[in-house]
């Protein structure tokens, strides 16, 4: 394994990998911290661009957007009070007050800081801990695969959503349209209406790109619009803020260690990290009266948190192939195009690429850390841009997405399609993520299924029997349940008092 | 009503505007379809929605021509 990474290191150490990376996080930050669109939606918007770069420039690429993406969403957090991305909802709390007494540069200081302590720290435990996991993986068999799947799914459905019936709806639809397309196995078309772009499914970067960014403009577009009252004020010197780090050392290495053990949870992504992360820095702060009114210590927190996950949440994304939440989804659908496949074999055939890729979150992290420093002020003026520009150039860069994916003019309807019916979950309250995780998970499933029920039958044993009796598979049904039942009963404590375990963050879903 | 209104407006212009992609190409038909949907959307200063369309494209024009090398959907001016 050290070998693999000392390898990996000229490879990273190009011009090129080095442009990708930047380039890469330049965007993350200015599309994250662009109000509207999330994380997610960058990935989204930017696979695309990848289609025609070898793999491991691809995910260099990406994994620069994603890093960027995160820290970025602070930025609007801080200056207007809009999270540029859902997971810095916890950052507005003290970086919007800090602004307004004039103090915005330490606040972004702050913020851009603790995004890099907490992305470094997470993507070390990403190197160091991917490659035992994916030694672990290696003996998964497909039944204990499948159990493993039902798992993701289920957290991330009823963790995710502020009711755990719509959550699991949206994972039950997403599976749903996952079985769109030829049987993984037997080949056997299902639900391909006569149309040849249905023989291989949902294509996944045209469902990814329509789900979240048409279901988005629905929604930009029907939004109050006039962000006239917001002028952006002087933003200052980002040094005071980013010494705080030196000052809270303690706050930033709990809030990092909290956002990476987060990431790697199935259905906890950078949004309930920053919550967890500012909660924990308030209650351990010796005067907690002062979070909420302009305490730098908590944009720290929370910044610090969101950040941790990137690494985090890449864990059992590379060694599995299962994303845990909907930004991993989205990097996963960058993997899927470039031939890679994901599940537990994934890093013994492609560790020539994951390697690399690792390496170079270590880059974007700093990358955006100097476009910080060097031009925040530019990059500060994208959180103005109004809805009525945003909506309609979301729209021209997803109808071009689904349409370069494989050049045809039918994708461009399924995008659409997908947009109308992410719009109408978005509405009734049902969350995005678990649809598209079913969608990818789905024929993962399947596959598993199937090739479980051959080996049963080749052994002689009932199905039923084979996919309850090996301990991982007892440990994940046993997973499972527990998932499901600290979620209702969150939820049952919820209704009754109307309070949850995540404060804010309960009334912000 | 004007949530409904610009749903209603959106999603017209949506499916109109990838009606054009497919029949009058890809450019021509991004820079009517942005052009209108700002205008209908509140954003009405001419110079500002000619130079956000025309960047746009041109930034698009780039990224498929140096990256992707995909033809796009041509047809009646480029």
């Amino acid at each position: 394994m050290y070998s693999d990474i000392l390898t990996a290191i000229p490879l990273v150490l190009t011009p090129t990998m080095l442009l990708l990376v930047s380039v890469g996080a330049l965007l993350g930050t200015v599309l994250g911290a662009t109000p509207g669109i999330s994380a997610t939606l960058s990935i989204a918007l930017l696979v695309p661009v990848t289609f025609n770069m070898d793999p491991t420039g691809a995910l260099v690429f990406l994994g620069g957007v994603y890093c960027g993406a995160i820290y970025g969403g602070s930025i609007s957090a801080i200056l207007i009070n809009v999270p540029g991305t859902p997971s810095a909802v916890a950052t507005m709390i003290d970086g919007y007050q800090l602004t307004r007494q004039g103090k915005a540069g330490t606040a972004l200081g702050a913020a851009v800081m603790g995004s890099f302590v907490g992305g470094q720290l997470g993507v070390l435990v990403l190197l160091l801990g991917a490659p035992l996991v994916a030694v672990w993986a290696l003996k998964v068999g497909s039944q204990e695969f499948f159990w493993i799947v039902i798992f993701a799914m289920t957290s991330v459905g009823a963790l995710g959503a502020g009711s755990v019936l719509k959550g699991l709806v949206a994972a039950a639809l997403g599976l749903a349209l996952g079985t769109v397309g030829s049987h993984p196995v037997t080949g056997e078309l299902r639900f391909a209406f006569g149309s040849s772009a249905l023989y291989e499914g949902i294509p996944i970067v045209v469902g990814l790109v329509g789900l979240f960014s048409i279901s988005q403009v629905l929604t930009l577009v029907t939004e109050p619009r006039g962000s006239d009252e917001h002028k952006i004020t002087t933003v200052g010197s980002l040094l005071p803020g980013a010494a705080a780090v030196l000052r809270h050392k303690v706050t930033s290495l709990r809030s990092a260690i909290i956002g990476t053990f987060v990431g790697t949870l199935p259905g906890a992504g950078a949004d309930i990290a920053s919550f967890l992360g500012y909660n924990e820095a308030k209650r351990a702060s010796s005067h907690p009266e002062t979070f909420g009114k302009g305490e730098v210590e908590g944009v720290l927190a929370s910044e610090t948190a969101n950040n941790g996950v990137v690494g985090g949440s890449l864990i059992p994304m590379m060694t599995l192939g299962i994303p845990g939440n909907a930004v991993t989804a989205a990097q996963l659908g960058g993997l899927l195009i470039h031939g890679l496949i994901p599940g537990p074999r994934l890093f013994e055939s492609s560790g020539h690429i994951l390697y690399p890729f690792i390496l170079s979150l270590f880059l974007a992290n700093a990358a955006f850390l100097i476009f910080a420093f060097v031009g925040l002020r530019y990059m500060a003026r994208v959180v103005l841009t109004p809805n009525a520009i945003l909506a309609p150039v979301i729209v021209v860069l997803t109808m071009m997405g689904a349409y370069t994916f494989r050049s045809s003019t039918t994708d461009l309807w399924i995008a659409l399609a997908m947009g109308l019916f992410g719009y109408l979950l978005t509405i009734g309250r049902f969350p995005l993520p678990p649809v598209v995780l079913g969608i990818i998970l789905g024929p993962l499933a399947e596959k598993n299924i199937a090739r479980s029920a051959q080996i049963a039958h080749a052994k002689g044993i009932s199905l039923v029997e084979y996919f309850l009796t090996s301990p991982i598979s007892l440990v994940f049904i046993a997973l499972t349940v527990a998932s499901l039942a600290i979620t209702v009963r969150r939820e049952i404590r919820f209704r009754r008092t109307g309070t949850g375990a995540y404060g804010e963050f309960d009334k912000a879903s | 009503m004007t949530r409904a209104r610009d749903l209603g407006a959106a999603l017209a212009l949506i499916v109109i505007y990838v009606f054009g992609i497919i029949h009058i190409g890809f450019f021509t038909a991004s820079f009517v379809y942005l052009m209108v949907h700002m205008w209908q959307l509140g954003f009405r200063k001419p110079l500002g929605m000619v130079a956000v369309s025309a960047g746009v494209l041109a930034v698009l024009y780039g990224v498929i021509e140096l990256f992707l090398n995909v033809p796009m959907p041509v047809g009646l001016l480029i």
